[in-house]
């Protein structure tokens, strides 16, 4: 939006009281909103959650403009909308009242979890998690249990029968050294799909989400983007043993 | 701990990783909060891909510098490259890019104690430094 036209609208609301001006705004710069809530994707909070909490922080940041300031109304709203996003955060985490003692287990098995994982190149069991950190395997369960406590998984939210538990924070990006050459190749497995196969597939591995939220994000069936999900990963597969056999 | 880390990288998104690898490290070391290191994270990668996307032409490519040092409660990062420099940033043809780049220092200064931007080392280029209490 051109900023002529965003200062007619901040006058249209901010003097005159138009509510209808103050929306369009909303709408405009929800674009905003959701590149930052996207910035804070993966840390335990459904990322549409971050985006209905980052539109109050642009709907309190509209509503205290001050138009004589003269500064792009883009610019005053980044904070704020930042600020809303980290108070949910502050505010959400750990919903459910949780022993001291399993948080603590559980932060400990979350570093241990990575440490493990970029060490083994694969997910270590509860034994392996159990044996590191030095406590039995019970209490490991108990603590992999209590962290889901961290964002309780909604009563309504709806689940797909044939669909894999989503990625854990063991999909992360982050894994050390090996997860810089594993993209590499990924990328190049990633060049061979089209445009929205590539999207498919990122947002499924990359953000996590099911296929019946991508089916609605993208706009076609559940069944469409199962189907054009395998057929991703097969040419995906394909493409990778190439390369490993001419690497 | 008290200590410090300087990693030295080429201007090209693929490094992002490293320096958030780095904070992540560096963060730990200092017993800073999973909370306060994800910021760290969030506030490293604007900074360096500010750098990454503004600091040089497409055709001479230069190097980021981010350095991170831990005290005592206290973590501070400086990301700063030898680029164009933050007052040549309103050329004719970098309105749009300005724009972003204004939006990952926002961001920085929402999420850090201290913020600071200046010249970089040597006096050239750009010199981001901000700083979290962990």
């Amino acid at each position: 939006m051109a900023s002529g036209d965003q200062r007619a609208l901040l006058v249209a609301y901010l003097e005159n009281g138009d509510v209808r001006a103050r929306d369009r705004l909303v709408e405009e710069m929800m674009p905003l909103v959701r590149s930052l809530a996207n910035r804070y994707a993966g840390r335990g909070e459904p990322t549409e959650d971050l985006v209905q909490v980052g539109a109050i922080g642009l709907v309190k940041a509209i509503d205290r403009f001050e138009l004589e300031k003269g500064v792009e109304l883009s610019t005053y709203a980044v904070p704020t909308i930042v600020g809303e996003i980290r108070r949910h955060f502050r505010d959400r985490t750990w919903g459910v009242h949780v022993p001291r003692r399993l948080k603590e287990l559980s932060m400990r098995l979350s570093r241990t979890r990575d440490d493990l994982s970029a060490e083994l190149g694969r997910s270590p069991t509860v034994a392996e998690l159990a044996e590191a950190v030095g406590v039995d395997e019970e209490e490991v369960i108990d603590a992999l249990q209590a962290s889901k406590a961290y964002a309780p998984r909604s009563l309504d939210q709806p689940h797909d029968d044939d669909e894999p538990a989503r990625p854990t924070g063991l999909a992360d990006e982050e894994r050390g050294y090996a997860a810089l050459e594993r993209g590499s190749v990924v990328r190049q497995g990633l060049d061979t799909l089209d445009e929205r196969e590539r999207r498919i597939v990122v947002l499924r591995f990359l953000r996590g989400m099911s296929q019946s939220e991508i089916a609605a994000e993208i706009g076609i069936s559940q069944m469409h983007v199962s189907r054009l999900l395998r057929k991703s990963l097969e040419t995906m597969r394909g493409r990778l043993d190439e390369t490993e056999v001419t690497a | 701990m008290n200590g410090r880390v300087v990693l030295e990288v080429p201007a090209k998104p693929e490094y992002l990783l490293l320096a958030r690898l780095a904070a992540t490290s560096v963060g730990r070391s200092v017993g800073a909060s999973e909370e306060t290191i994800a910021d760290l994270k969030l506030a490293v990668t604007e900074a360096v891909a500010n750098a990454v996307k503004h600091a040089y032409p497409a055709d001479s490519p230069g190097r980021v510098t981010v350095e991170l040092s831990a005290t005592a409660g206290r973590l501070e990062i400086a990301v700063s490259d030898e680029g164009r420099g933050i007052d040549d940033a309103d050329l004719p043809t970098g309105r749009g890019e300005l724009a972003e780049s204004g939006m990952g220092l926002s961001i920085i200064r929402a999420i850090a104690d201290e913020v600071d931007v200046g010249a970089g080392l040597g006096g050239r280029g750009t010199r981001v430094r901000f700083a979290c209490a962990v």
